[in-house]
């Protein structure tokens, strides 16, 4: 193996809120919602928010979020971290003077429109016909009209906008559970359940079949670098504003993952 | 010129009590992008002046009892009174730096209202996209009426809830540490921030 290889592998999966879907348990109260606010006594209007459905919903959803995993996954974790900080962010350095932002903006649309098999198998899977229509007219439309897809022109059309189906979503579909959280090394947040998504996933990926391997691991290098470059100002962010950065990163991993799924 | 926008804002506040979820967040919205493109602060940075002001509406801008209450989650029964009134102090600081430094990212963006759901009299939800050429991203807008007033009490940005991830933090931490412990950590995360 190469220096070249190796580079490309490190930087193969830096893709950081790479996601897939969760069926939510709802656990059990800990307390009883009448007890949670009777003792908030503090000059709140605390009574006319006790039937509400919205602040049921909220604490309810006090979502357990399993982590059954949490030793191996803080270190993981932090291993990710320290390749985003020390070998990501140099690299990024580079990657950013070399190609202006409407180019990267150009490769990142090129990478997701290669992805409509993908999404398309998955809205298939789970009998949702009107994804499979908003996917496919736009994959013509920006295959066509957006030379090979390196243009999104259909951004601004509302009526084709529609969350990403995986197959960690169609899973959830059908009734699995998350599992367990999990941070993958270079992957970085998934679950159990969403891992064996990206798998499958990948194998439907048309870069998968690119041949030879050297130009498939080029190409997925490059496409994994390109987007966690975009989402290194998020990450940073995310970072910089937590108390608790790997739970805070759990939390919206999971809330994320139960919003797709609801789409 | 601060004494001029503090007299626009004034018929908005008068307003207040007959004014719906969309307008209330809209006014806000319109307001803080105002302050930001103010031609008299045509340089790069943001300036002190515009930082102030901002920071002056954001303190009427959210229900901070709500917010705070919502953010402790169970444990908000663990804390006294003494304790829940200095969280809410610290708390609001802590949004307000975060909601400033958002605010200076500001490029021109685009807000669009999408759409209003009034749950009852006293609740109701703003979905709103933030679209620029690269992205559109849905900030919903989570109210509640309070004195006949809208206020914020939690915004989801693509459908995280601020509040929520606040909650799972400061779970995990009070899970550990005592209520006190926790405030000085928020007081450390505003000093780190300046």
């Amino acid at each position: 193996m190469n220096k070249a290889n190796l580079i490309l592998i490190v930087t193969l999966g830096l893709f950081i809120f790479q996601g897939c879907a969760g069926k939510k348990t709802r656990p059990e109260p800990t307390l009883p919602m009448q007890e949670q606010f009777t003792s908030a006594d503090n000059n709140l209007e605390d009574a006319e928010y006790l039937d509400d459905e919205y602040l049921d919903d909220e604490y309810l959803e006090e979502s357990k979020q399993p982590d059954g995993l949490e030793g191996v996954n803080r270190a993981f974790f932090s291993f990710n971290d320290g390749v985003i900080s020390y070998v990501f962010k140099p690299i990024n350095t580079v990657y950013t003077g070399f190609f202006p932002p409407d180019v990267r903006r150009g490769f990142g649309n090129f990478y997701r429109n290669l992805g409509y098999p993908v999404r398309l198998i998955n809205a298939l899977l789970q009998f949702k016909f009107d994804k499979v229509y908003k996917e496919t007219a736009s994959f013509a439309l920006n295959t066509l009209f957006g030379v090979g897809g390196l243009f999104h022109i259909t951004h601004d059309m509302p009526s084709l906008q529609s969350s990403p189906e995986d197959f960690g979503q169609t899973l959830a579909f059908y009734g699995m559970g998350h599992g367990s959280y999990v941070v993958l090394p270079l992957l970085g947040p998934s679950s159990l359940r969403d891992t064996v998504g990206l798998v499958a996933d990948a194998v439907v990926h048309p870069l998968f079949w690119v041949q030879p391997d050297a130009v498939q691991y080029s190409l997925t290098g490059h496409d994994k670098t390109n987007a966690l470059s975009a989402q290194l100002p998020t990450y940073e962010t995310i970072k910089e504003e937590s108390f608790d950065h790997y739970t805070s990163m759990k939390d919206i991993y999971f809330q994320h993952r139960t919003s797709l799924e609801g789409q | 010129m601060r004494y001029i926008l503090a007299f626009l804002l004034v018929p908005a506040l008068a307003l207040a009590h007959t004014m719906s979820p969309t307008d209330y967040i809209r006014g806000n919205v319109d307001a803080v992008i105002a302050i930001l493109t103010d031609p008299a602060h045509s340089g790069e940075t943001i300036s002190d002046a515009q930082m102030d002001q901002i920071s002056a509406m954001a303190d009427d801008f959210f229900d901070v009892p709500e917010l705070s209450k919502r953010a402790l989650g169970q444990y908000w029964r663990t804390f006294t009174q003494d304790q829940r009134l200095e969280f809410q102090k610290i708390f609001v600081q802590l949004l307000k730096s975060v909601y400033l430094k958002r605010s200076i990212t500001y490029n021109n963006e685009r807000v669009i209202f999408d759409q209003e759901i009034l749950k009852s009299e006293i609740l109701a939800e703003v979905h709103t996209t933030l679209t620029s050429p690269e992205l559109h991203v849905p900030v919903f807008y989570y109210l509640t009426k309070r004195s006949g007033t809208w206020k914020v009490y939690d915004i989801a940005v693509e459908n995280v809830s601020l509040v929520k991830n606040y909650r799972s933090q400061f779970q995990s931490i009070l899970q550990t540490k005592s209520p006190d412990q926790l405030m000085a950590i928020l007081k450390e995360k505003i000093n780190e921030q300046g």
